[in-house]
């Protein structure tokens, strides 16, 4: 079983232990702690505030069912929090040309014609604030890079700069690269 | 004796001959307009070798007569790619032990 899984129902498990022994207190009576009277105790407040001594038990029972609910009520959304483990890329990049830089993308998405959005899924990592460094790329040639942060609606919206490129005089060529390359 | 002294001498030698690195070749060629035969300059020749080779990639570019020269290719094979910009305007494959300068005519639109 996932760990987080168990994480993520222990509130509910300390919610029910809560509505349970909320009730609990109220079967056996412990609300009534003046045998006396058999009623339960009122306490005066400075302030002309009162309560009475079975209002804990009650308010065990109501605030233990929130605790208690809400995580059968999240459980279908569990699929939009994906598993994020930290993985660090590593190497030692064997060129000539500093300053270089180093990106990664697991699914980048590609645009085939014009008009054609693109969609990459990626994993936010960070408190929110951070920025994410997009790249327009065409044979291996970067046309544009942009950076974004967050939008309210927890999506990124990137607005890359218009490039205009001169066609080529040539003919350029429909031989695609083979698999010993890619 | 000496038969362990000659079968160590050999495999001694054996070793020193693989380990030896291959020797690196000069590798070039020239890129010309397929109508007017001149050569056309400033374009990307990229070497790119199999995945896995160990060999490095080689970028270069073509001078003002479409010629362009790569002094250290290791010999095997690799994929030879001549781009202007993101346009790519040749793909093929070649191999560095066979051929030594190759000739990539380039036709206008």
């Amino acid at each position: 079983m996932d760990l987080r899984m168990l994480l993520f129902f222990t509130p509910s498990f300390a919610g029910f232990v809560m509505v349970v022994g909320g009730m609990w207190l109220i079967y056996k009576q412990k609300i009534y702690i003046d045998k006396e009277s058999n009623q339960p105790v009122e306490i005066s407040l400075p302030g002309n505030f009162r309560f009475k001594s079975n209002y804990p038990a009650l308010a065990l029972f109501v605030l233990g069912f929130f605790p208690l609910v809400y995580p059968f009520h999240e459980l279908p959304r569990l699929e939009e929090y994906p598993h994020v483990i930290w993985v660090k890329l590593t190497g030692v990049p064997n060129t000539n040309v500093y300053p270089a830089l180093v990106y990664a993308s697991m699914t980048p998405s590609p645009v085939t014609r014009e008009g054609d959005s693109f969609t990459v899924p990626v994993p936010f990592i960070g408190k929110g604030d951070e920025e994410y460094k997009v790249l327009l790329i065409a044979n291996e040639h970067v046309l544009d890079s942009q950076t974004a942060k967050r939008m309210s609606d927890g999506n990124i919206e990137i607005k890359f700069a218009p490039t205009i490129l001169t066609p080529s005089e040539f003919k350029t060529t429909d031989a695609s690269v083979p698999a010993d390359y890619k | 004796m000496f038969r362990r002294f000659a079968v160590l001498t050999f495999l001694a030698c054996f070793l020193l001959q693989s380990a030896r690195p291959q020797s690196s070749e000069p590798f070039g060629g020239r890129v010309f307009n397929a109508q007017s035969k001149r050569g056309i300059a400033n374009l990307e020749v990229r070497l790119r070798p199999p995945r896995g080779s160990g060999s490095p990639i080689m970028i270069g570019n073509t001078d003002q007569n479409g010629v362009f020269r790569f002094s250290q290719v290791r010999p095997g094979r690799y994929l030879l790619e001549v781009s202007q910009g993101p346009y790519v305007l040749y793909r093929a494959e070649t191999d560095t032990s066979k051929v030594h300068n190759i000739e990539i005519p380039i036709e206008r639109r």
